[in-house]
């Protein structure tokens, strides 16, 4: 029988367990109930009140959170959300992992180890610490953290009635109470002492009433338990605990009709296939016991096990005094074990089937009304999963197999002793909070390994068909790259198109599948293919955010009658189903109309007011509107629109000025430190991005980025003033204020101005010396270090480098980021120095860095030793230029050299890592001593080299 | 923004049911085909001559320029390439299809 349509059995198992828990809290409650009376009476003890006071505010919070569950059904059902595919998957894993039982598993350890433990505490309080070794035993061997508790207030009462009968008992009330009185009979007798004498008579005339009032409510209570065997009823907490001792001491179980629930009481509004787990709950502590007797005799004795088909006109082959709905529950948790361990989680999706679809038509049957239900089909359904054990349980035997030639081990696959003693547990001195414990346990298991994959589709089977949709666009892929070299001209775009996308984030992607309408579905004829070459720079995702701000700011505006009526129809459409149309129709049709409403006058207007609120919106405190705006004017329609959008989301970014004696590397840690304080989603940008590098960048590592960033775009070592730093539209650092460098001038001085006079024009020549003489002067003026003096001996007296700011100074700031940037005096003179005759003649864009008196070039792209300084002052040598290939075996030679015998050179290096490159420094050489253990332990390691603490160039 | 147009996108794919970084891998990966497809039919329309300066014009990211240039020269290049990109969903789809 196909299976029918069923709630998902998450919703089936909340609301089972909530009604499971209903149930335990009416049995508090009638519990409560009747506590609540003695209380009344004053019958009870003020520690016994204490007590219960608290146990009765938790259960009253209890109930109070089911009436209010339960008196808006409806409501919570509609609002509830739909589980999404990633929340069933992620639902899916967790009930998939062993560690999620485990940790239930080890809560109610922890939850039963601090019970016993308070337990204790309050025996111990009871007889001081000496308690005697049989009360001490006899607690122990409660197993469970009820039990125990139980034993104390036990113990604690039989206490409180010993005192009782060494208390002088007036005789007015022991003929009230007879010969046994309560347990609570010293308050009694305090209170009867407390009254005058002549009210005496009263009281005890009163209590007289109340005990015989009590006492036929008991004996009520008792025929009725006795006519309704079903109910489970409570009369005191005193007889729970006495029942249950006598149950654990008896050797022979209670009759099942005893202990088990209705399944399906009358008048019970519940769903019904709710029922059908609560059902099993209810009788879990007797059925599961009882059958799994039979069934560990049933897989002992094999060849007698039921055959498929067979058990189906026999019914149930376990005998036992259990319920039927108990057998049902023992065939099925048995089984869902034998699954476990036979197939772990790749149970046959066939078999999930087949076990779902019996175990819902049996749930269905035991579900219905007792009217309704049918006896026949009930044990006929119960024989379904029945039959799934026997075939499950048997290897498939050949055909002409004889029952004896099956082999024994087969039985071996269900752990029957583990079973046993688990339900056992149950059975015994488990309470209903442990009991359901065990059951979620048990279904969720259930639910992992079949109940969620029937709704989808195996993992496995999913995977490869996954994997197969990747292998097929791989090759279309392939396809169109041979067509576009087919076509010739484009082949060189379409690499580049390749290049670029594979280095996209992931929202980049996302935008650039918006922009050409996927997910417009079919009635979406509009996309975008300029958009979408946009977005593969890395730019477009930002105006996508931007765009839709735009939109959602102006949909009201939308309606205006200026509004051409296809826009007033699509604005209609957005009004009216909101954002998801929006995101749906895709960003390359808001692009359209938000191009087309910009070329209106009204647009113009309001576009400084669409930009204000964005820049509030994103949180921006830059960008003023009025530049936003008038960028926004000087262009129109399209261009006008993303203008705008630019200028704001670029007011976003952070952004640094330059400051006096700060260089380039400075600046863009500054960068990095605003990224700290204020994110930025970092995700919409290439991997390769510079904005990328700063934000996965931390402290430790932020002074190699930095230095590797400058590197990389050949930051200059002069910058002006009013220099300006932050990250473009791309990503990428974005930098104004460089002096531009004239070819010749290339090689300038770190601290000089290039001559660039024969360069440019005068009037050129002169606003750069202009602006050169308003360059942030160099705060230091180290000692220049002779090129004699032998490296080793420099360090530790080399000159701290922290020198008076030299107002006369025209240089500017080296690019780095360093203030104690040394400088020999010569290079500090008011004049423009004309660049040297090595200077002149390195005919390099890349030199960027000169040094010493003789402006000698430091070229990036050819290895050399010099010397430097690091933040300290301390001198030491230090190769750069060149790849690190050529510059480590650069070193190696020098130090090969007699000369240099002793000497340590330090040099960085970029180290390939799953998460990016990463800068390395290291010391070369005979005498270099290894780096302490914790500064390698903690990632400590010196700055890289940088051509701004260079001294002197060492080696030719 | 994303989860919203990831959702629109997964759907029009019909790989909704798959878990989110099998579509992500999915979505990311067909939409690099879906910008192939898209620009090789545009491309097509253009003449030799054209096809370099859309490839400079491409390789700048300047949107304006590129949607002018594509006014001028392809006035239909919208249909042509939402006709290459729909070809491309539909062999997708036909793909998943069981």
């Amino acid at each position: 029988m196909p299976p029918e349509k069923q709630p998902r059995i998450g919703t089936q198992l909340e609301d089972a367990f909530k009604k499971a828990n209903g149930k335990a809290e009416a049995e508090s409650k009638e519990t409560a109930f009747a506590i609540d009376r003695m209380v009344n009476e004053g019958n009870v003890g003020p520690e016994f009140v204490k007590a219960e006071a608290e146990e009765e505010a938790e259960i009253e919070k209890r109930v109070d959170e089911r009436v209010a569950r339960e008196s808006k059904p409806q409501a919570e059902e509609v609002a509830r959300p739909a589980d999404t595919p990633k929340d069933i998957e992620s639902g899916r894993k967790r009930l998939e992992s062993e560690d999620f039982l485990h940790e239930l598993e080890k809560n109610i350890e922890q939850d039963r180890q601090k019970g016993a433990k308070e337990a204790m505490a309050e025996l111990e309080a009871l007889y001081g610490k000496d308690v005697p070794h049989d009360v001490r035993s006899e607690f122990d061997s409660r197993r469970t953290t009820k039990a125990k508790q139980g034993f104390v207030k036990h113990v604690k009462r039989e206490m409180q009635k010993k005192a009782a009968d060494t208390l002088p008992i007036p005789s007015d009330l022991r003929a009230v109470y007879g010969e046994n009185p309560p347990h609570f009979i010293e308050n009694v007798v305090k209170t009867y002492t407390g009254f005058p004498k002549r009210v005496r008579g009263a009281y005890v005339e009163k209590q007289k009433e109340k005990k015989e009032a009590f006492d036929k409510e008991e004996a009520v209570k008792e025929e009725k338990h006795r006519h309704t065997p079903e109910k489970k009823a409570v009369k005191t907490k005193e007889k729970k605990v006495s029942k249950r001792r006598s149950r654990q001491s008896a050797s022979s179980a209670e009759p099942a009709a005893t202990e088990a629930a209705p399944l399906s009481p009358e008048g019970d509004a519940m769903p019904q296939k709710v029922d059908a787990v609560l059902g099993m709950h209810r009788t879990v502590g007797k059925g599961i016991d009882e059958a799994q007797k039979d069934e560990a005799k049933s897989a002992k004795s094999q060849p007698e096990a039921p055959q498929k088909g067979e058990s189906a006109d026999e019914g149930p082959k376990l005998k036992s005094e259990a319920s039927p709905e108990g057998e049902y529950l023992a065939k099925y948790t048995a089984l869902l074990k034998l699954l476990k361990s036979k197939y772990e989680k790749e149970i046959p999706k066939e078999l999930q089937q087949r076990v779902s679809a019996a175990h819902m038509h049996y749930a269905r049957e035991l579900t219905k009304r007792k009217e309704k239900r049918d006896p026949a089909a009930l044990a006929e359904a119960g024989n379904a999963i029945e039959a799934i054990l026997a075939e499950v349980r048997l290897p498939a035997p050949a055909a002409d197999a004889k029952p004896e030639d099956l082999p024994v081990s087969t039985a071996e696959a269900l752990p029957v002793e583990e079973e046993k003693e688990e339900t056992a547990a149950l059975e015994k001195d488990a309470t209903p909070a442990e009991a359901r414990g065990k059951l979620r346990a048990a279904v969720t298991k259930f639910v992992s390994l079949v109940g969620k994959k029937e709704k989808t589709v195996p993992s496995s089977e999913r995977d490869a068909k996954w994997q197969e949709t990747v292998r097929m666009l791989a090759e279309r892929s392939k396809q169109l790259d041979q067509e576009a070299a087919k076509s010739g001209k484009v082949e060189e775009l379409f690499r580049l198109l390749g290049d670029k996308y594979s280095k996209l984030g992931w929202k980049s992607k996302v935008a650039i599948g918006a922009a050409l309408g996927i997910g417009a579905g079919v009635s979406a004829a509009t996309l975008s293919v300029p958009l979408a070459w946009t977005f593969l720079g890395g730019i477009g995702v930002q105006r996508v955010a931007g765009f839709a701000s735009v939109f959602l700011s102006s949909e009201k505006r939308f309606k205006d009658k200026q509004w051409s009526e296809e826009t007033k129809k699509w604005a209609a459409l957005g009004t009216a189903t909101g954002w998801t149309v929006v995101s749906s129709v895709g960003m390359a049709y808001l692009v359209k109309n938000v191009a087309e409403l910009a070329e209106s006058d009204w647009a113009k207007d309001k576009l400084h007011g669409i930009a204000e609120w964005m820049q509030h919106r994103l949180g921006s405190a830059g960008a003023p509107a009025s530049t936003v705006s008038e960028t926004a004017s000087s262009y129109t329609g399209y261009e006008a629109q993303v203008r705008a959008v630019d200028n704001v989301i670029q007011s976003n970014m952070p952004s640094v000025d330059a400051s006096k004696g700060h260089g380039y590397e400075w600046m863009a840690k500054r960068l990095w430190e605003q990224l700290q304080e204020k994110p930025v989603d970092a995700s919409a940008y290439a991997e390769d991005s510079d904005i990328r590098a700063l934000m996965n960048a931390d402290e430790d590592s932020i002074d190699s980025v930095v230095h590797r960033l400058a590197m990389n775009h050949g930051a200059s070592a002069l910058i002006r003033p009013d220099a300006h730093m932050t990250i473009g539209l791309d990503g990428q650092l974005s930098f104004t204020g460089e002096i531009p460098s004239a070819p010749a001038a290339e090689a300038v001085a770190g601290v000089d101005y290039p001559n660039a006079e024969a360069e440019m024009p005068a009037a050129q020549a002169a606003a750069e010396q202009a602006a050169a003489e308003e360059m942030t002067p160099l705060n230091t003026e180290p000692e220049a270090l002779t090129p004699e003096a032998p490296a080793t001996e420099m360090s530790a007296e080399a000159p701290v480098v922290a020198m008076p700011e030299a107002p006369e100074s025209t240089s500017g700031d080296m690019g780095a980021p360093s203030a104690e940037m040394p400088q020999s005096p010569e290079s500090t003179t008011s004049d423009v120095a004309p660049p040297s005759a090595e200077a002149t003649t390195t005919p390099t864009s890349e030199v960027r860095y000169t040094i010493g008196p003789d402006h000698s070039p430091i070229d990036p792209k050819v290895p050399a030793i010099y010397e430097a300084h690091d933040p300290s002052g301390k001198a030491y040598l230090a190769a750069y230029g060149g790849t690190d290939e050529e510059r480590h075996n650069f070193i190696i030679q020098y130090l090969a050299k007699p000369e240099n015998a002793g000497q340590r050179v330090r040099y960085s290096f970029e180290v390939p890592t799953l998460g990016g490159a990463i800068t390395r420094v290291e010391d070369l050489g005979t005498a270099a001593r290894e780096r302490s253990w914790l500064s390698g332990l903690f990632g400590i390691q010196p700055k890289p080299p940088s051509p701004d603490t260079f001294l002197r160039r060492v080696t030719p | 923004m994303n989860d919203e147009l990831t959702k629109a996108i997964a759907t029009d794919l019909g790989i909704a049911e798959l878990p989110a970084e099998e579509q992500q891998a999915l979505i990311g990966q067909f939409g690099e085909v879906a910008l192939k497809a898209a620009t090789l039919a545009v491309v097509g329309k253009l003449a030799d001559g054209k096809k370099e300066e859309f490839a400079s014009l491409a390789q700048a990211g300047d949107p304006g320029a590129l949607r002018a240039f594509l006014d001028k020269e392809v006035p239909d290049h919208e249909k042509i390439a939402a006709a290459a990109v729909a070809d491309e969903v539909a062999r997708f789809k036909s793909f998943q299809a069981p």
